[in-house]
């Protein structure tokens, strides 16, 4: 009881405050809320921030990845060795074989179309690539780069070829492009069950390789609105397009061959690629078979179809930008992107990075080495 | 009295609840950048095992006896012998027994004569593995050679 009557009375005890008291601690307290809110705010924008970077330098780094991975090997067929002689410049998009279209393309492991200046695109009239690549699909100022090898794998024996998937038997002097059907590899088929022409050294079937035809461009959008492979317009990622980098596979879809459009990175703005010649000596070298020392004699952004088998390195920018603009950034840099001059300012609010990285195609190279 | 504990209890409160928010913004980010870290770390990896396989593949063959000993089935290549393993920089380098793959009289020289060097091809494969991330880079390389004739063993 006694403590109740306590408690009753201490509240009579404190005193009221005044306005002007009131006032200050109202203005106080709203300075310091105020300038929490403004922390809040500045490390929530900041972590954003980062965040889009961490976005856009993996983006740059993976595309990169795969660029130098596949470039790297292009020109790779198992132990074939023994390429035929290079024709005209073949059609990248190729899906039979009908008049070799896809055999005689293997001396081409890369093959450029390289876009005139950084606001034409590539120009693809002769091939059968429109339809997978309309200019709706192919952003200006980037170039068209077709990687050709074959898978590093072989099939082992017993395993079942995808119906229609485009495979190469391969020994050291032969290749044989071959259409798979679904009949499990024996130690004397092709990919197709009928028996091998193309052998090993002891008589048996030579190895056989899944062949890979990698178209790489980049689209001005990731998705595109309704879920097509061509983008449509600004209607495509939800009305803000990221342009991205994709590849054209080579590939069977439901047992029919075609090319399949495959998305690698998001935020890829331009990729522009500057190919190391090699033709000097230009005598055929009685050793290696082939003209050359292994070595780029110089670069060329623009290579012409003669010069294109002799390609042993490649020099791959790509510029990337954030997928989404950031407030109050206005984007005033140039890029400098190979021999296809400087790109910019924007003067936008994306924030963007070049990477570069310079790949030997070992193995178009190392063939060319002139032993000492 | 109480109508001031009360007040001292919400500045406590509200201070932790920025606390609390400022520092998941921190750890996000710093969650972001170890994974970045992480993923750049691998590449370097990989990249470097790529590198030491690719070095020991010139390596070995810049060396006759490396194919000689295969052939003759003596020195580092003895019968029954078919890996190597040894330390490249801290990582662990296997060279398999040279493979001859192919071999044909070489263009051009007579098959009358009864020395015909013959072109011979060969795959030199090395696996580079390192031990702290288990990650493993495998190289194989084409080499083509001119022989004496049968100096390609089957």
């Amino acid at each position: 009881m006694k403590r109740q009557s306590d408690r009753f009375r201490r509240p009579l005890l404190q005193r009221g405050i005044t306005l002007i008291e009131l006032m200050i601690a109202l203005t106080l307290g709203l300075l310091l809320s105020m300038g929490i809110g403004a922390i809040f705010v500045n490390s929530s924008q900041a972590q954003r921030e980062y965040h889009r970077m961490a976005q856009q330098i993996e983006d740059g780094r993976y595309a990169m990845d795969v660029l130098t991975q596949d470039v790297h090997h292009a020109g790779y067929y198992g132990p074939y060795f023994k390429l035929p002689g290079p024709l005209a410049a073949p059609d990248p998009c190729a899906v039979s074989d009908a008049s070799s279209a896809i055999s005689n393309a293997l001396p081409f492991a890369i093959q450029a179309y390289s876009a005139a200046d950084y606001s034409s695109r590539p120009d693809l009239s002769g091939t059968s690539c429109g339809t997978w690549l309309p200019d709706a699909n192919l952003l200006p100022g980037s170039d068209v780069v077709v990687v050709r090898r074959a898978d590093t794998r072989a099939l082992t024996i017993g395993s079942t070829p995808t119906a229609n998937e485009v495979y190469l038997q391969v020994n050291p002097v032969q290749g044989q492009v071959q259409f798979g059907a679904e009949t499990p590899l024996t130690a004397a088929s092709t990919a197709n069950g009928a028996a091998a022409t193309v052998l090993k050294r002891d008589g048996g079937a030579a190895d056989i390789h899944k062949l890979h035809v990698h178209v790489y461009f980049v689209a001005p959008c990731s998705v595109a609105n309704g879920g097509g492979a061509v983008c449509t317009g600004a209607n495509d990622d939800r009305g803000q397009p990221v342009p991205t980098l994709k590849r054209l596979e080579l590939t069977a879809v439901g047992g029919v061959t075609t090319m399949n459009t495959v998305t690698i990175a998001e935020g890829v703005e331009a990729f522009q690629v500057d190919y190391g010649i090699d033709d000097s000596p230009a005598a055929v070298n009685d050793l290696t078979g082939s003209i050359g020392d292994g070595a780029p004699d110089r670069y060329v952004g623009a290579p012409t179809a003669a010069e294109m088998p002799n390609i042993v390195t490649g020099r791959l920018h790509i510029l990337t930008r954030n997928r989404e603009r950031s407030s109050g950034h206005s984007d005033t840099k140039t890029f400098e992107l190979g021999s296809a001059g400087t790109l910019g300012p924007f003067n936008d609010g994306f924030k963007r990075h070049a990477y570069v990285a310079v790949v030997r195609i070992i193995n178009m190279s190392s063939r060319r080495e002139i032993p000492s | 009295m109480s109508r001031h504990g009360s007040q001292r209890g919400a500045v406590l409160v509200i201070s932790m609840v920025m606390l609390i928010a400022l520092t998941m913004f921190v750890i996000s980010m710093l969650y972001t950048s170890n994974t970045n870290l992480k993923v750049v770390g691998n590449m370097q990896a990989q990249r470097q095992l790529e590198a030491v396989a690719q070095k020991v593949v010139e390596d070995r063959i810049s060396s006759l006896a490396f194919f000689e000993d295969a052939i003759a089935a003596t020195g580092i290549w003895p019968t029954g012998t078919n890996t190597i393993v040894s330390t490249e920089q801290g990582f662990t380098v296997t060279v398999y027994r040279p493979v001859c793959n192919w071999t044909e009289p070489e263009e051009g020289s007579s098959a009358l004569n009864p020395l015909v060097p013959e072109q011979t091809v060969w795959t030199v494969r090395v696996v580079a593995t390192d031990p702290v991330t288990s990650g493993s880079a495998d190289v194989s390389q084409g080499v083509r050679m001119r022989m004496r004739p049968d100096h390609c063993p089957a």
